[in-house]
């Protein structure tokens, strides 16, 4: 299975999302900030990015937009997982680089048929 | 200010411009909607009940209300962010409970699923609507 970059902050949040991904057989890389997402992905080449947007240190929308300007990882897809609803984000986000925006609480299968289709 | 005028009525929109306001359908600060001698502001998506502004307007008043209204707007988001934070993990740890559970601990669980995307669809509601 492919490897995934989840960035998340919020504990609870991180600890959810991560087994239930490696139930579904991911092996699961986890950042805690924008710094350290950027670091991971420059280092481990995911297959997928699962980035929440309000990050400590360097925030989702910057972060995605490194990855975008870095040849090495541009190519990478980059999916905004956040709490903020309003259509506004989905832009905000679409414009920093990212291919898809699903909103917390997140729909678990959408989100994997997303990641799914981030990869073709 | 960018504002939206509806209707645009030549009235209207002269004492704007004579601010040095700008008219547009694009992007606005707020939109204004004029009934029975009053113009009512919007920002999408929340609307307020004191979002009204009795005509003829003053410049300053309604800058100062379109800016209430917007900051009431990134309030409103602010509080639904922080609300959804925690429901994701709430849902996302009921539904792995629902997929190991049995007898009435499933139950339990599939009961606090169902509870939780009601909330969500409150929540939904809530910010589509505004307050």
């Amino acid at each position: 299975m492919p490897t995934v970059l989840l960035v998340e902050d919020n504990e609870m949040n991180r600890d959810m999302l991560l087994r239930r991904l490696q139930r579904k057989g991911f092996d699961v890389l986890t950042a805690n900030d924008g710094e350290e997402a950027l670091r991971m992905t420059r280092q481990h080449l995911p297959a997928v990015v699962l980035m929440d947007m309000s990050l400590p240190v360097l925030d989702g929308w910057e972060a995605t937009r490194r990855l975008k300007a870095d040849p090495s990882t541009r190519h990478i897809p980059v999916i905004a997982l956040t709490a903020h609803a309003l259509p506004a984000e989905r832009d905000r986000a679409i414009e920093a680089g990212c291919c898809a925006f699903e909103t917390k609480p997140i729909d678990f299968p959408k989100l994997l048929a997303v990641m799914e289709a981030a990869q073709k | 200010m960018k504002v939206t005028l509806s209707p645009a009525s030549d009235q209207a929109r002269a004492l704007l411009e004579s601010w040095g306001w700008e008219i547009t359908e694009t992007a606005p600060d707020a939109v204004l909607t004029e009934i029975d001698g009053r113009w009512e502001i919007r920002v999408r998506p929340a609307t307020h009940p004191d979002d009204v502004i009795f005509l003829p307007a003053a410049e300053t008043e309604l800058a100062w209300r379109i800016d209430a209204a917007k900051d009431r707007r990134n309030r409103l988001a602010r509080r639904l962010h922080d609300l959804r934070s925690p429901l994701n993990a709430v849902q996302g740890y009921a539904e792995m409970l629902v997929e190991v559970a049995e007898a009435d601990c499933l139950r339990f669980a599939s009961n606090i699923c169902t509870a939780s995307e009601n909330l969500v669809q409150r929540l939904q509601a809530f910010s589509e609507e505004g307050v």
